[in-house]
């Protein structure tokens, strides 16, 4: 297993740490923060469909080309319902609560020093961030994020002349 | 949409080695003494959530692929006869129900692996906190592998109205009652575990406790739903929207705050405050019921989903103040989310310092020191002799006010068995 | 711009916080005999709210809903839903009050001590084998009302029409005297022809295409449903009837309609939730709502999803008659 006397700098120590329990807490810090992305969308949207014809300067403030003089555009709904739905699924529930925690206990519950391959381990994590970057990105490009739901059904999703988000980017 | 589906892969390459190496270290690297039937559930939770992830999702990403091909190479797997801009495009042969099989066959395992762990979290925290075994230990296990199973020949009921041969509906309906009864023992197995315990009521047990509640309430519309008949109605309402938020949202996200507030100080090696967390738990619980509870009603009432606007039907406009109240309670809970948000950092640093074991629990996780060690434990690794629910264990068992067995009403896994002793 | 000022806020928020909470107690954590009273009584008081607003809405919102099933088929839906709610209304405040009373009774004192009550074949197999059979209960209905809504082989004379869907309109199509439709499909689409009707096809000729749904009282309809672009779907509520339009496929769904649109705006539920309506819409200034039938789509299909319906009429077959006669056939207009 691992070598005891290796010497930890902060990059090995913090950042591609191979230790379960440093990975644990990373895909939690990730899940956290992409949650707040998620939760932020849903409060935008919620606003609409209580208030549909009230201006409000959060939208005009955090929504940009997407609105119209604080009210949003219809296919900037459907993307932030796309987009709150695919992070809250994936990347808060499934790598915020399986990664965090399968990470921290199995090793420590099952009585193993820690996961059967802690580089494959750091890997995961890393895609996953990598993932994440990429997803938010996503939202800033030019004809807008994926808008077809989080369940991205063609031909909707298929077609860029459908819907905007459905664009090449 | 292209950079979507990247960020999918990439996450889903992700997922599938990170579901590797759990399986691989829970069959292999378990200590001595540390039989499968000795396992905490939380273990098998995360242990089955990782064999539905290693089934299921390679097929999202052959979804996702063929997407990607469809847009960018030209080809038909989902596309056939559309004309659109003024011309007939030209894709033939594909199907958007071939998209939406594959979808799904991941997408319902995806609920159950994000279910399963919050499961999982719950059973642990819950016998914890009340000081007594978790109730049918057994039937716990059983009751993951079935739902693990059963989560596999479901995924129809997504699509009773897709246009698939309504005889397929038939058959998901039938296996979607099925996959009911193993959810509904965990449920109750839930509430047995409360009776008669010496509830230790800890923000980490509320939120289990708000997680069993939750889990009930959106658990038994889903029967609503699995029903094909009664699904035709409410398909795509916000009927469905109600239901999902409720037992995989609300209770996913309650699993895990349970979770990050019970392991805090195994992650941080402090306490997290409890006031804060009080205040955290019980607001968010009623905006979570006051944003979904009502909204079951105007799904029924016939509202569809992914509406921008309700407001081109005049039969909708009796629900907008329906959706305002909803807003509220939504709103008032997402901004509440600071009091976690502001405990977890704050208390990363100002925190309570943990002891070994704050929670007095059983478990292997509290035996390792304070201070993080590479490998965990700095000498040899610990020996279990007993499963992980012995808490409260008296001298007679028949009789409930004798003296604990151990002295203390909760035993360490690595405790040895005292002469006499059942094994377990 | 603005949103940066909106995260300096944020982040000016976030550092008082921090700064504040250097002079705080941040001792307390873990739960107490006093804590585990003072949350025993949020549990009953939390239970109290729950059955509060599970009991009000359940009453309250009745108003809101949709009034009885507009089709004969839907009348066993009907009665199904409320067998299903009943049985889970009843399951849900027995749970919800064991979950929270529990926590209220049995928390924690120093000096008690929790009941070691590890296992129970004998309750296991009760709360298995329960949930069991009154679920195949529900589900032998539920099976039974499926294929009786969505078999159509033995209808007696239904009337076919196909419901046409593209981004973001709904058209229709009767198939006219000999109740056959002609073939319909994208590449056929030109000019005038915009359900793009095979016009070669001689079953095609007297097709009647118009863009709102008058249907006869008491006859059985089988809707054939078709989309030129993506996924769409038919979402008639009144008559319990949905069915997704598959561009590239023919999907279909049948109903007998039971009540006429005036028979309905007659219905004594459909005229509480049209004054409830009136009211709001009075309020706002705007027209007054009259109720009519609708078709709306329900599967996300782009920019203007939110606004794609179509007016549905249930007449007497004899004014059915009538106006189907004046409708102009596909041969009359395709010239």
């Amino acid at each position: 297993m691992s070598d005891h006397h290796h010497k930890e700098t902060f990059v090995t120590k913090y950042i591609f740490s191979q230790d379960h329990k440093m990975i644990s807490k990373q895909f939690l810090v990730t899940g956290m923060f992409m949650g707040i992305i998620a939760v932020m969308m849903s409060m935008l949207f919620r606003l609409q469909l209580a208030w549909p014809d009230t201006s409000f300067t959060i939208v005009e403030a955090f929504l940009g080309p997407h609105q119209t003089d604080g009210i949003m555009n219809p296919d900037i709904y459907l993307a932030l319902v796309t987009i709150h739905g695919t992070i809250m699924v994936f990347f808060v529930l499934t790598a915020g609560l399986s990664g965090t925690f399968s990470n921290l206990l199995i090793p420590l519950q099952i009585g193993a020093r820690d996961m059967a391959s802690g580089f494959l381990n750091m890997v995961s994590y890393w895609l996953f961030f990598l993932s994440s970057i990429i997803m938010v990105i996503s939202l800033f490009v030019e004809a807008g994020p994926a808008s077809a739901g989080w369940t991205v059904y063609p031909p909707l999703s298929a077609l860029p002349q459908a819907i905007p988000g459905s664009g090449q980017e | 949409m292209t950079l979507w589906l990247v960020s999918m892969a990439i996450f889903i390459a992700s997922s599938l080695i990170g579901a590797l190496n759990y399986i691989v270290t829970v069959l292999n690297l378990r200590t001595k003494g540390m039989k499968m039937t000795r396992l905490p559930l939380t273990i098998w939770a995360f242990f089955v959530t990782a064999i539905i992830g290693v089934v299921s999702f390679p097929v999202l990403l052959s979804a996702a692929l063929l997407l990607v091909f469809d847009r960018s190479f030209g080809t038909s797997f989902y596309l056939s006869d559309i004309f659109m801009s003024g011309e007939v495009l030209h894709y033939q042969g594909g199907s958007p129900v071939l998209y939406e099989h594959l979808f799904w066959f991941l997408g319902h395992p995806e609920v159950y692996i994000v279910l399963l762990p919050a499961l999982g979290i719950t059973s642990e925290i819950i016998s914890t906190n009340s000081r007594k075994p978790i109730f049918g230990y057994r039937a716990m296990i059983g009751s993951i592998m079935a739902i693990a199973f059963l989560s596999t020949i479901v995924w129809g009921h997504h699509m009773f109205v897709s246009g698939m041969n309504p005889f397929l509906g038939s058959v998901f309906t039938f296996t979607t009652l099925l996959i009911a009864i193993p959810s509904a023992v965990k449920a109750f197995n839930y509430v047995t575990t409360l009776w008669k315990g010496n509830l230790q009521l800890n923000p980490a047990m509320l939120f289990s406790i708000g997680l069993v509640s939750t889990f009930v309430t959106g658990g038994l519309t889903g029967l609503v739903l699995g029903d094909s008949a009664l699904d035709i109605n409410i398909h795509d309402t916000y009927f469905v929207v109600a239901h999902f938020h409720l037992v995989m949202g609300v209770s996913a996200i309650f699993g895990m705050y349970a979770g990050i507030y019970h392991w805090f100080p195994k992650m941080y090696g402090r306490m997290m405050n409890k006031t804060l967390g009080y205040w955290h738990f019980w607001i968010t619980i009623i905006c979570a019921y006051g944003v979904f509870w009502p909204m079951h009603f105007i799904g029924l009432a016939g509202l569809p989903r992914r509406y921008y606007t309700n407001t081109n039907f005049p039969m909708f406009d009796d629900l907008a103040d329906i959706n305002v109240v909803i807003t509220i309670f939504a709103l008032v809970g997402g901004i509440a989310q600071i009091f976690f948000i502001a405990n977890f950092f704050i208390s990363m640093y100002r925190g309570e310092k943990a002891t070994k074991n704050p929670w007095k629990s059983n478990t292997l996780e509290w035996t390792t020191p304070v201070e993080h060690v590479h490998g965990n434990w700095p000498g040899k690794l610990p020996e279990v002799h007993r499963w992980a629910y012995d808490y409260s264990k008296r001298v007679d068992s028949n009789d409930d006010d004798s003296d604990y067995l151990h002295g203390q009403d909760f035993v360490l896994q690595t405790t040895p068995l005292l002469d006499g002793e059942e094994p377990s | 711009m603005l949103a940066l000022f909106y995260i300096f806020i944020g982040v000016a928020i976030g550092v008082s916080v921090w700064q504040i909470t250097r002079i705080m107690n941040f001792r307390s954590s873990i739960a107490n005999d006093k804590d585990n009273a003072a949350q025993g009584k949020y549990a009953i008081g939390f239970l109290a709210f729950l059955y509060a607003m599970m009991i009000y809405c359940l009453i309250f919102m009745n108003v809101i809903m949709l009034p009885e099933s507009a089709s004969f088929e839907g009348e066993h839906d009907d009665n199904l839903f409320n067998i299903t709610f009943w049985l889970i209304g009843i399951v849900q405040f027995i749970m919800q009050f064991l979950i929270f009373y529990f926590t209220f009774k049995y928390k924690g004192k120093e000096g008690q001590k929790a009941k070691f009550y590890a296992d129970s074949h004998k309750l296991e197999f009760i709360w298995t084998v329960t949930p069991a059979i009154v679920l195949v209960g529900l589900i032998g209905y539920g099976l039974w009302q499926w294929n009786n809504v969505m078999d159509l082989s033995d209808a007696e004379d239904p009337i076919v029409i196909e419901v046409y869907s593209q981004q973001f309109r709904w058209d229709a199509r009767y198939a006219g005297a000999d109740n056959t439709l002609g073939l319909g499909n994208v590449n056929f689409i030109k000019g005038i022809n915009t359900m793009g009707v095979d016009m070669s096809d001689k079953n095609a000729a007297d097709d009647k295409q118009v863009t709102e749904l008058y249907l006869p009282k008491g006859r059985k309809i089988h809707f054939k449903f078709r989309s030129q672009d993506v996924l769409h779907s038919a979402y008639m509520p009144h008559f319990r009837a949905q069915m997704n339009c598959v561009p590239g496929m023919v999907t279909e769904f049948g109903f007998t309609p039971k009540y006429t649109t005036e028979e309905m705006r007659n219905n004594s539920e459909v005229i509480k939730k049209t004054i409830g309506i009136n009211k709001i819409r009075r309020a706002k200034g705007e027209d007054p709502y009259v109720f009519n039938y609708l078709l709306l789509c329900n599967k996300i299909c782009g920019a203007s999803h939110y606004n794609m319906q179509m007016k549905i009429t249930v007449v007497e077959q004899d004014e059915y008659d009538k106006w189907l006669s004046e409708q102009p056939t596909l041969t009359e207009v395709i010239k």
